[in-house]
């Protein structure tokens, strides 16, 4: 099927292994999801863009054949791909990338807890063992092992619906002046004011960097590419955002 | 023409037009300007149009839009009222060659601008030559100024939705849509959305002397390639460029668009066949809006856009549209996992910062000299005391206006004008009720109004319109919008609230800018209880020039204090959801003087028509009452209420009913009243709660008349009740506490 994609122990014979695995639970494949949690975890700990050459680097790939992954991942909107900035996942390839890690951690939580694998092994063993995890498989392991928060080496375990619990929604207010952060989404009831900022370019995915913030009441001057905007902090509570962290 | 009479247009150049009228009215032509907030769209209309603008609402909506006609012939611009200042780049503009000389680059970067620079002036030239059509004929030109909207799709704000309805129902010739080269990829938007239109569409490119400034090179010929239609670069404040982009604008409306090939956008990932099917079924099912293509329609079912003009019908009786069209939004809403209206925006935006890649060079970061400045008038512990100095050195300068003219022109006219038509009406008039009403009416009116409308009004206005032009109104709004939060109202208001202070009228009328009517009704209450300049003079022509000014301090804490305390009332008990502000801060500029001389004009203009007329008539009115004795009916039975409870002089009353017509007329009359000083007439306890009660107790008369038509008389019946109410219930607490500490 598609060329290049390798887990980081990868040989050939897992390639195959995961294109199985790719038709049995259907799309998507265990090589998108390797791509996805690989770029989750860069963006992570790092900025809102993912090099494709670190990428590449990550997954002991071709950075050409990255290219093409990333391209293909693209058209099926799991990610944005710009050449001079890179990747950034979409809301849905952020969707699927924290399942995978769900899996990944759950998977590794089994290794250790129940198999008395090592710490370190369990990792590299989870990597493929999370691509086999169903939801009710994961479940049953939860169930078994009491509803561990965490993985093995104390990252929390995502929950089912795609929220990390001990990492709390983050909205404009909660950000500090000159601190940058991606807009996830917009949740208001209110349809108008969607229409309203969304025309503004208040979109997901665009970067938002705090001004100011009024003397009183906390009215934040917000910049979003080069326009700058005045919102109250009633609506700013409805914009969620996830940091985004530079490399200075 | 009346309004070229007036500008004192010389009778040569009044024959030059006459000639051009006859040769150039072969052909007309109507205009659109449609652009986003503050991207310089009046700019470029006051330069075409000057002062003939003709303002008008539109029909059924408070919401205004400016006409202007100019005439175009081989060579020239020709407005009939004012020259406008536009000039065309003859060659790539020298002050764009000293801009570029001034930003320090490395060797390779100059060479490329060095090159974009010869493009430009090959693009300028290939339309300069297209446009030599109308060496036989001029063409006149009707321009609208639509409203800035950053949407028309599905628009939210009463003025965005007036520009959608005037495109669908009175579709121009050509639309010529202002994008600002400092913002591409959210211009684009709106640009995006009039490409779907079936109007020919020019795109102004605004403000690239800015753009240049801030680091952003465009290139014009790209970017006409992408869309498809003419791209004319402009920098509207210095007026270049604007006679071509008006000439390329007429040709493209004459030929009717059609050497213009549109790019639309096509919706990525399946999006684009949804909308297909939803523009299909709606073909199909003969659901064709006026003027309004069906993609545009399909795209405002999806945004749930209530006003568009197919819900109502659709929810009686076309249950299948409506089915496909929550079909269609749920399946986009659970494949991206987000709002339809969100989804639509991204891709949106995402194509619109594709274009914007493709065209622009470098990344553009704002001007950081004034962005310095942006920061400490925004500053969170420097931005209120600036804005509060800021604010109080206005007043002061007002003051100080108000005392230079009326010690000079003010006593020439008392010593001169003012006896010289009494001579004369009482000489020529033969009914002495005539005389009354034409000495009352025009004469004390017209002084009365003059002495208010210069120092006053026409200064504020100045002053007003340098804050807004340089973007600090925006940046107050900002700093007060918490504070607003507390009245029910949110930052945006506090833009009327000022204009207020210079004069009531205007400031009701500026309330149409708020989205809610809950927050119309708010602000029209608060609005009201702003003490305007008129009042202003009374507080310090009498109890500040008699006792000391820390008593007008004391009335504007009073006054404020009754504001928060009915803007929270209001609040509580006012059905209707309050919004947040959302408000875009554009970036600080040096104002113009032929702009805001201009804008201050055509508020002024109100104050003109509406309060001069209304003076004139009032005060003949209540002069005959005055002469004839009438007065005293209406004082003797509002004496026990006036002497006994608020502790005032009985003629205290005749002021009282005088001041409803003008307000600051009640000081006049006490002085007439009390023959000569007030001092003698008025403690200061009486003079304390007199100035209270004449800023409270209810708006002027032509305030009364705006209220009116803005909100209804039901409305206007309430507020003057309820102020009435509020001053007569303030001045006698204020009165018997001031008895009680012992003021005589």
């Amino acid at each position: 099927m598609n060329p290049g994609p390798r887990n980081p122990a990868g040989t050939t014979q897992e390639e195959s292994k995961s294109t199985s695995t790719a038709r049995r639970y259907d799309i998507p494949s265990a090589s998108i999801e390797e791509y996805l949690e690989a770029i989750f975890r860069l963006l992570q700990n790092k900025r809102k863009y993912a090099k494709t050459g670190e990428l590449a680097e990550v997954l002991g790939v071709k950075p050409a054949s990255v290219t093409q992954m990333v391209q293909k991942l693209a058209t099926k909107n799991y990610l944005k791909y710009e050449k001079s900035r890179g990747v950034l996942l979409t809301r849905k390839g952020r969707k699927l990338a924290l399942d995978v890690l769900r899996r990944h951690r759950i998977a590794e939580r089994l290794l250790v807890d129940l198999l008395g694998v090592s710490w370190e092994e369990a990792h590299d063993v989870a990597c493929e063992w999370e691509h086999m995890l169903t939801p009710e498989l994961c479940n049953r392991i939860l169930d078994r092992l009491d509803e561990p928060a965490t993985c093995p080496h104390g990252n929390p375990i995502p929950e089912a619906n795609g929220t990390v619990s001990s990492l709390p929604e983050l909205t404009l207010v909660d950000l500090v002046q000159n601190e940058k952060a991606v807009i996830d989404c917009i949740s208001n009831e209110n349809v108008d004011l969607l229409r309203m900022m969304a025309a503004m370019g208040m979109l997901p995915g665009e970067i938002v960097r705090i001004v100011q913030i009024s003397p009183i009441g906390d009215t934040l001057l917000i910049e979003v590419g080069t326009a700058h905007f005045a919102l109250s902090s009633k609506l700013a509570k409805c914009v969620r955002v996830h940091r985004e962290k530079d490399d200075e | 023409m009346n309004a070229r009479e007036m500008f004192g247009v010389s009778g040569h150049r009044k024959r030059k037009y006459r000639h051009r009228h006859q040769v150039l009215e072969t052909e007309s032509v109507r205009i659109a300007l449609v652009g986003q907030p503050n991207v310089g769209k009046s700019v470029i209309f006051n330069q075409w149009t000057g002062l003939g603008a003709i303002v008008s609402n539109y029909p059924g909506t408070t919401v205004e839009i400016l006409e202007g006609t100019v005439y175009l012939s081989k060579n020239d611009v020709f407005s009939p009222i004012w020259l406008p200042t536009v000039k065309d780049w003859e060659s790539p503009s020298e002050e764009i060659i000293k801009l570029e000389d001034a930003t320090p680059d490395s060797e390779g970067d100059r060479f490329r601008r060095r090159r974009g620079r010869r493009g430009f002036g090959r693009h300028f030239r290939k339309w300069k030559k297209d446009t030599e059509f109308e060496a036989e004929k001029g063409i006149r030109l009707d321009i609208v100024d639509l409203p800035g909207s950053y949407t028309i799709v599905s628009p939210t704000a009463e003025d965005e939705k007036v520009t959608l309805r005037y495109l669908q129902q009175n579709p121009p010739d050509v639309i010529i849509n202002i994008i600002d080269a400092t913002n591409l990829p959210r211009n684009l938007l709106l640009t995006l959305a009039l490409l779907e239109f079936d109007i020919p569409l020019v795109v102004c490119l605004n403000q690239i002397d800015l753009a240049q400034r801030m680091g952003i090179e465009v290139d014009i010929g790209a970017l006409e390639n992408l869309l498809g239609v003419p791209v004319i670069p402009t920098i509207a404040i210095h007026g270049k460029n604007l006679k071509l982009l008006l000439r390329v604008a007429a040709k493209t409306a004459i030929s009717k668009g059609r050497e213009q090939h549109p790019r639309r956008l096509l919706f990525p990932d399946g999006i684009e066949a949804k909308l297909r099917r939803l523009e299909q079924k709606l073909e199909n099912m003969q659901l064709c809006p006026l003027n309004l293509p069906l993609r545009i329609v399909s795209q405002q079912l999806l945004e749930e856009y209530a006003e568009c003009a197919l819900c109502i019908e659709l929810r009686h009786d076309q249950e299948e549209a409506v089915q496909l069209v929550q079909k269609v939004r749920d399946e986009i809403e659970s494949e991206f996992d987000n709002d339809v209206v969100l989804v639509l925006g991204e891709k949106r935006l995402d194509y619109a910062s594709y274009i914007t890649e493709q065209v622009q060079k470098g990344k553009g970061e704002r001007v950081p000299f004034t962005e310095r400045i942006s920061t400490v008038l925004t500053h969170r512990k420097f931005g209120l005391p600036i804005a509060l100095l800021i604010l109080i050195g206005s007043l002061l300068f007002i003051f100080a206006m108000g005392a230079i003219f009326s010690a000079t022109i003010g006593e020439f006219w008392e010593a001169f004008i003012n006896p010289m038509a009494e001579f004369l009406i009482t000489t020529y008039v033969p009914w002495p009720i005539l005389q009354i009403i034409l000495f009352y009416g025009l004469v004390l009116g017209i002084q009365g109004w003059l002495f208010i409308a210069i120092p006053y009004v026409a200064t504020f206005y100045i002053l007003l319109s340098i804050m807004e032009d340089t973007g600090y109104l925006a940046r107050i709004a900002f700093l007060l919008d918490a504070f607003m939060h507390r009245l029910g109202l949110h930052g945006r208001a506090i833009i009327p609230m000022l204009t207020g202070m210079g004069c009531n009228v205007p400031g009701v009328l500026g309330n149409r800018i708020l989205n809610t009517k809950r927050e119309r009704w708010i602000a029209g209450f608060l609005v009201v209880l702003v003490p305007c300049s008129a009042q202003l003079a009374i507080i310090l022509g009498t109890v500040a020039l008699y006792g000391s000014i820390i008593f007008a301090f004391i009335i504007y804490g009073i006054i404020l204090s009754v504001m928060i305390g009915l803007g929270a009332l209001l609040q509580h008990t006012l059905p209707g959801p309050s919004y947040g502000l959302v408000m875009e801060i554009p970036p600080l500029r040096a104002p113009r003087l032929t702009q805001i001389l201009k804008k201050t004009w055509i508020r002024f203009r109100e104050f003109v028509y509406i309060a001069l007329p209304l003076i004139i008539i009032g005060g003949a009115i209540l002069g005959v009452l005055l002469e004839f004795g009438y007065l005293y009916f209406i004082i003797n039975p509002a004496t026990p209420l006036v002497v006994g409870w608020l502790g005032l002089p009985p003629e205290a009353a005749a002021a009282l009913i005088y001041g409803i017509l003008r307000k600051e007329l009640t000081v006049e009359l006490l002085v007439v009243l009390a023959g000569g000083s007030i001092e003698t007439f008025m403690t200061i306890r009486q003079m304390f709660v007199f100035a209270i009660v004449t800023t409270i107790y209810i708006p002027c008369i032509a305030t009364i008349a705006v209220l009116g038509r803005e909100y209804g008389w039901k409305y206007t019946l309430v507020l003057a009740a309820t102020t009435i109410t509020l001053a007569l219930l303030l001045g006698g607490i204020v009165n018997w506490l001031l008895l009680g500490l012992g003021l005589p």
